[in-house]
């Protein structure tokens, strides 16, 4: 019965993992951009949350209708005026800009917001849980992040399947230089996908933080971090790869967490090592994008 | 913490690449109203030293220099956030230079911002005695930011004063020992004795099996807590209570089942440990999750944070009680105008510094390094004299803000212990989270608020 509840704490683990890694690898799948700054862009996420919530009184799933599409609209521009900019210089740039970012977010938030953490309440529901059977316990917030996470990737498949933006996304990310030939500003399209991962890396942090109770301005370190090794798990730049990678890395920490309290994120950092080593297309087959 | 002081360094070039990318008229802005943190240091001297005006007539002797390393940003910040209402206070008292034997000396204080790095700690050591030649220097706030700088002092034979960091971990993490002590280094604080002694008295105003399930990290504090001679097990075992250590668990662990799980199969009603603020509210979140219910729990270091409680979910903060060292009703007073801790916190929380900041523990010890660096200079004769200021911090047994600082009585030469006491939070009528005294602990004359309330979950 120990197995079985770390196997099924594992798989809603898992979630968060997914959620955190799928705009990361819309933004790598897509634009081939490696966003060091995924995990900054959570924080400030999880932050618009609590600061609507703690000066306006806003709810957490309220202050998602602001988060989201401001992050999103950051998203935009940060393509279309540092990065697309950067692409002219060098493969490498876009790259050494996200790291800029990465390290200007937390310093940025310090300034304005100090290093208190900020508290994002949920009330009962961070706490309260459903028992399935004797010994395991279901929380009902890290239930709600697992289903959220499933309809974000399956909406953004949908979108990429069967919208007009969506194949030029996937035109682009295949060959741009012929999607330019046939009339679509390909800078518009990057634009919109990086819209989209920095939207939904807002969606995530905020799940992050209410897991945690709130957000410190370095949360994104440790985030960005789970977020690239489950992408890399399940396969870059594939969709359900990264809710794949996420439950794999999810349910061997908590598993090594029953063989032995050191072993939790010791054993992930090993699965994806052998991973990277044996299988470095990930685990699922990518169908969208690369 | 394991992941804190390896993304500690990323701060350090954070400071650079803000810089560079900001044009210079934003850097200056940027500069000049550092809220938090950050105010008043900086890496060049200019904005960050101050030197006191002579009164005429006096005798005139060279300024004192004092150096003081603190991690004002990175992921340590929150140490010293009450720095720049403290050090603007320093700078105060210090206007008129220091009088030693008829000769008044002008009084220069070089603070220095090591960004939560211990490599720069170290860095910004060398660069404070070599270039600036300072006749004594400070550090204060862990181990990562304390042991580098000690070690250049013990090196260039330069006196140095700390503070703010377990002194096991400035003893035994730095080499010392009772076979090789510290020359020219004075440190105080309390160490694993100011939990394992304190601890104890909370758990014993309840009711319990006496079966204790600790949270100690895979970090060096975690290390030293579960050393079987030197760490916590032995106080617990002299008190009647069982440790039962599920092990070594890494910071930043996303979840406790297994953990939580061995506490429950060892029917564990009391919790105790110090993890690191995100790994206790993940941990405490999932005890509630999954039905495990302890009647008390005493936390170090997460529950330091004025702001951890109040973030853990559902109000489940209520309750947690702590090792404390300093609040507003401890009887202490600055030998700075006879401040008492009120009277301190009620200063900063009206200063434009203190605004949108809660005080913290931190800041009263930081102020005692300069009140015990006054006495200490005062009394060496000779302040540029690096010998006999050393030597004459032998002798200090004062009163401070921060608590009596007592070298001539500590478990190591050049330590100093100061006692602690057990606080629990709770809410108040207001709705506003706070923490009262439940045990006097080790520090005498302090009022109890009221007894321990047991933990109560819903």
């Amino acid at each position: 019965m120990v197995v079985v509840n770390a196997l099924v704490q594992g798989i809603l683990l898992g979630g968060v993992f997914a959620m955190a890694a799928l705009g990361l690898s819309i933004a790598f799948g897509i634009l081939r951009v490696v966003n060091l700054a995924h995990g900054e862009i959570m924080t400030v996420g999880a932050y618009i949350a609590a600061i609507a919530l703690s000066r306006f009184g806003v709810s957490v799933w309220v202050s998602l209708l602001v988060a989201v599409p401001l992050l999103g609209l950051a998203g935009y521009w940060v393509q279309r005026a540092m990065l697309q900019r950067a692409l002219r210089i060098g493969e490498l740039a876009p790259l050494l800009v996200t790291f800029g970012i990465a390290i200007i977010i937390p310093n940025v938030l310090i300034e304005l917001f100090t290093t208190n953490k900020q508290a994002i309440p949920t009330g009962g529901l961070a706490v309260s849980s459903i028992s399935l059977v004797e010994g395991v316990n279901v929380g009902v917030l890290p239930l709600i992040t697992m289903a959220v996470a499933v309809a974000l990737i399956a909406a953004t498949q949908l979108y990429l399947s069967k919208t007009r933006n969506g194949r030029y996304m996937r035109a682009a990310a295949d060959d741009w230089e012929t999607l330019r030939l046939m009339g679509v500003d390909h800078r518009r399209v990057y634009a919109l996908a990086m819209a989209m991962a920095f939207g939904i890396a807002a969606l995530a942090g905020v799940f992050f933080g209410m897991r945690q109770g709130g957000v410190t301005p370095y949360d994104g370190q440790l985030a960005v971090l789970f977020a690239f090794e489950a992408v890399i798990i399940g396969g870059l730049g594939s969709l359900w790869g990264t809710l794949a990678g996420g439950i794999v890395l999810g349910v061997s920490q908590t598993l090594a967490g029953v063989v032995s309290p050191e072993l939790p994120l010791l054993v992930g950092n090993l699965v994806f090592l052998a991973v990277l080593m044996f299988r470095p297309t990930g685990i699922v087959q990518s169908k969208v994008a690369v | 913490m394991t992941y804190l002081a390896s993304a500690g360094k990323r701060p350090g070039r954070a400071r650079h690449l803000l810089f560079a990318a900001l044009p210079a008229a934003a850097v200056l802005t940027i500069a000049a109203c550092t809220p938090a943190g950050t105010g008043g240091s900086s890496d060049s001297a200019e904005p960050s030293s101050s030197s006191s005006e002579l009164a005429a007539g006096d005798e005139m002797g060279d300024t004192i220099k004092i150096g003081y390393i603190a991690p004002a940003t990175g992921t340590l910040a929150g140490f010293t956030d009450g720095d720049p209402y403290m050090l603007s206070y320093v700078r105060e008292q210090f206007a008129d230079g220091i009088t030693i034997d008829g000769v008044t000396y002008p009084v220069e204080i070089i603070d220095r911002d090591s960004a939560s790095d211990a490599a720069k700690a170290g860095e910004l050591a060398q660069e404070l005695i070599t270039d600036e030649q300072v006749d004594l220097l400070m550090a204060t706030s862990t181990p990562e930011t304390v042991n580098p700088v000690i070690a250049q002092c013990e090196a260039n034979a330069v006196p140095c004063l700390t503070a703010n960091a377990p002194w096991q971990a400035v003893i035994f993490g730095a080499g010392f020992g009772p076979d090789n002590p510290m020359k020219w280094t004075h440190h105080f604080f309390f160490g694993i004795e100011g939990f394992g002694d304190v601890d104890p008295l909370a758990w014993d105003q309840i009711d319990t099996n006496k079966k204790v399930g600790v949270l100690w990290p895979n970090d060096s504090d975690g290390g030293a807590f579960r050393d079987p001679d030197t760490g916590y097990t032995p106080y617990a075992e002299a008190a009647g209570y069982t440790i039962v250590d599920p092990g070594a668990y890494e910071d930043g662990t996303q979840d406790f089942t297994s953990i939580i799980q061995t506490f429950k199969d060892n029917d564990v009603e009391i919790i105790a440990g110090i993890p690191i603020p995100p790994d206790f509210v993940t941990f405490w979140t999932q005890a509630a999750q999954q039905g495990f219910h302890p009647k008390v729990a005493t936390i170090g270091k997460a529950l330091f944070f004025p702001t951890t409680v109040p973030s853990i979910p559902d109000d489940l903060g209520q309750g947690l009680a702590f090792a404390t060292w300093w609040g507003p009703t401890f009887p202490y007073q600055s030998s700075f105008d006879d401040l008492t801790p009120q009277q301190w916190i009620d200063g900063f929380e009206a200063s434009p510094e203190g605004e949108g900041l809660v005080w913290n523990q931190a800041t009263p010890l930081n102020l005692s390094l300069f009140e015990v660096a006054k006495v200490g200079l005062e009394a060496s004769g000779d302040p540029h004299d690096k010998a006999a200021v050393s030597a004459s911090f032998d002798d200090i047994n004062m009163m401070t803000l921060g608590g009596q600082i007592d070298f001539t009585s500590g478990p190591f030469p050049g330590i100093a212990t100061i006692p602690t006491a057990m606080g629990q939070w709770q809410k108040d009528d207001a709705g506003e989270w706070e923490w009262v005294v439940v045990d006097a602990g080790d520090v005498p004359d302090l009022p109890v608020d009221r007894p321990l309330d047991i933990l109560a979950w819903s």
